[in-house]
């Protein structure tokens, strides 16, 4: 019995494996015998959007993923301990806001970072704090708003000022209410035992780094699959018409970010599109909430957080950048 | 049945692999910059050695039959799915990227992602009014009478230098006769024209681009645009320069030209804006690379 099943399941593997061989070799054989009901031209550019988040997102997963074995290996749990000043759970904010700045990593990354930073004993709100800005405020990010926005520095300097207050409102008011709680899923057997096949530690990041792919991945997929499908079928220049409402605005630049996922190296030069439509104070909205949440990154955080602190989570950042930018609306 | 940890690293392995495949075909066939801007393809190499490494060690773990226990770590809360149909569903949500990957025609975004997106000419982008009328465009008043006079003909590219600089490509575009606006440096150029327009009515300018009409145009318009890739297709935008005239825009949407023609300032909503006129023009092939990079340097 147990035989066969592993005959079965070889099987698989190497059926799977012809399978991509052979599509290696002959797609563009096998792509004439595709009816053409199945690639109507607006699936080809779901399935090409699609294609290209993902592709583009897999590189910086990875890199988050070996970032965050890099903290695994290199920064103890004591020497965290040490460096958070745990009875000023506030004023440690400041420092993580700083922590963040430093990574120069960006918003798909970021997720398997913070992660790690939490199970390394961070507190929560912490973590957070380093999530959200690292993806804004970094040297990238600032060069590309930099040149999309060459005419219009409040935006540039803007993007960054909301950044910092918004995230260090969004730590505070998530230990308000999330307090000290683990953030984390907890699996069943949560055994904390240390293993130290130190033989192996490059070996066990590998195995590490793949099985995180494989965790994050599925997420990443229908999150790419989704944001795709926005972006194909939904009408920017629906935007267009609201674009002058002064209180609606931000919110629907908010939830236009949240839903078409970018990158937040890329989005200052998508806004840059609409510059001339919407009021600086929405553009704002739309550059700064989108790194900080959207759809690819919900369920990023969803293959790591439970439910309830993701929903915490959104609705906090909602309210805070939303506000933000309707004060900064009133200066502008 | 339930799939072995040994399976499931076995599985795994294998669809790294064939995600590495899927990239290194793209590479070869050149046509990962359809999905993935150029400057990011240092990280796409990236990925596929990750890929190669991370699959060719979980194919050996999850062949031989002693290391694949010792090795698999439940300490760090990496869940592996349970039950043969849930394990399934996931490693098919794996593998549906990967196999339309292969099997997708080699697409170019084309005009109807365009209207969806609007067009950006010059500093403003152009969308349909939501009224649907077709405005601005009618009442616009003919600037440059004497544009008549240049005759406008097609001129290989390379005649145009290339410049990283901005402020150094301004000069040169100030000074020539005739502006080539090469895909190196498209956005760069059509908005140092659209900057000082006045300045530039009457001069000569050749481009390339394919056909875009929105419903709101009129007969006679449409515009020469690109689409821009800042780090991957989705968030593509397009630029392109209007156009006028009747030969012109005959043409289908997405039909690719080499275009020639004289600059004309236009009203458009309260704002000028350049036009091509009394261009001349050849029907080409999309270009290898059919997206242009977006208007920004690198700081080094």
């Amino acid at each position: 019995m147990n035989s066969l099943r592993n005959f079965s399941q070889e099987m698989t593997g190497i059926v799977l494996f012809m399978l991509f061989i052979v599509l290696f070799l002959a797609g563009d054989w096998v792509k004439d015998y595709i009816p053409d009901e199945f690639l109507t031209s607006s699936m080809v550019n779901v399935i090409t959007i699609f294609l290209s988040i993902l592709l583009e997102a897999i590189p910086f997963i990875l890199i988050g993923v070996f970032a965050s074995a890099l903290i695994q290996v290199f920064v103890s749990e004591s020497l965290l301990q040490r460096i958070i000043p745990k009875r000023f759970p506030y004023l440690a904010l400041f420092p993580a806001a700083i922590v963040g700045a430093l990574l120069p990593v960006c918003e798909c990354a970021i997720v398997p970072v913070a992660r790690r930073l939490i199970k390394k004993g961070m507190p929560a709100h912490l973590a957070i704090v380093v999530m959200v800005t690292a993806p804004i405020l970094n040297p990238i990010v600032f060069a590309s708003t930099y040149y999309a926005f060459q005419n219009n520095m409040t935006v540039v300097f803007g993007r960054m000022g909301i950044a910092l207050v918004a995230a260090l409102i969004i730590g505070a008011l998530l230990y308000r209410f999330y307090g000290k709680r683990n953030p984390l899923i907890q699996k069943e057997h949560d055994h904390g035992h240390h293993h130290d096949h130190s033989s192996n530690k490059l070996m066990q990041t590998i195995v590490h780094a793949s099985d995180e792919f494989f965790d994050m991945g599925k997420y990443l997929i229908i999150g790419a699959f989704v944001a795709a499908g926005f972006q194909t079928y939904l009408d920017r220049e629906l935007l267009v018409g609201i674009g002058t409402n002064e209180v609606l605005a931000p919110a629907v630049m908010m939830g236009f970010a949240y839903i078409i996922s970018l990158c937040s190296e890329a989005d200052a030069f998508v806004a840059s599109s609409f510059g001339s439509i919407f009021s600086v104070s929405s553009i704002l909205a739309f550059l700064v909430y989108g790194p900080m949440i959207d759809f690819k990154n919900t369920l990023l955080m969803l293959a790591y957080f439970n439910k309830k602190f993701v929903l915490i989570f959104i609705g906090v950042v909602t309210i805070v950048v939303y506000t933000c930018t309707l004060i900064v609306q009133l200066f502008v | 049945m339930k799939p072995s940890i040994q399976f499931h690293t076995f599985i795994r392995g294998i669809i790294l692999i064939g995600y590495a495949l899927l990239v290194l075909k793209l590479f070869l066939t050149f046509n990962l910059q359809n999905f993935v801007a150029p400057k990011m393809h240092g990280y796409m190499y990236f990925a596929l050695g990750v890929f190669i490494l991370l699959g060719a060690i979980q194919i050996i773990r999850g062949t031989s039959s002693a290391s694949a226990k010792e090795h698999h770590c439940d300490c760090e809360g990496h869940e592996l799915p349970k039950g043969f149909i849930r394990s399934s569903m996931v490693y098919a949500l794996f593998i549906f990227p990967i196999v339309v990957g292969f099997l997708l025609p080699d697409n170019l975004l084309d005009s109807s992602v365009a209207a969806k997106r609007g067009v950006k000419v010059g500093n403003s982008l152009f969308s349909t009014p939501p009224s649907g009328e077709p405005k601005g465009l009618s009442q616009d008043e003919s600037v440059g009478e004497s544009s008549t006079e240049t005759e406008p003909t097609l001129d290989p590219y390379d005649e145009f230098p290339v410049e990283k600089d901005f402020d150094k490509l301004k000069e040169i575009v100030n000074k020539r006769e005739k502006i080539m606006v090469r895909d190196e440096q498209y956005i760069q150029t059509l908005s140092i024209v659209d900057e000082k327009l006045d300045d530039f009515v009457g001069k000569e300018i050749q481009l390339t681009g394919f056909v875009y009409k929105d419903e709101g145009f009129a007969e006679d318009e449409l515009v020469i645009s690109r689409f821009t890739v800042t780090c991957c297709v989705a968030d593509a935008s397009v630029y392109g320069l209007l156009a006028r005239d009747s030969g012109l825009s005959k043409l289908e949407p997405d039909t690719w030209i080499n275009v020639s023609g004289v600059i004309d300032k236009v009203d458009f909503n309260g704002q000028a804006m350049p036009v091509l006129k009394n261009p001349v023009f050849e029907v080409i092939d999309p270009p290898a690379n059919p997206y242009v990079e977006e208007f920004y340097i690198k700081i080094e």
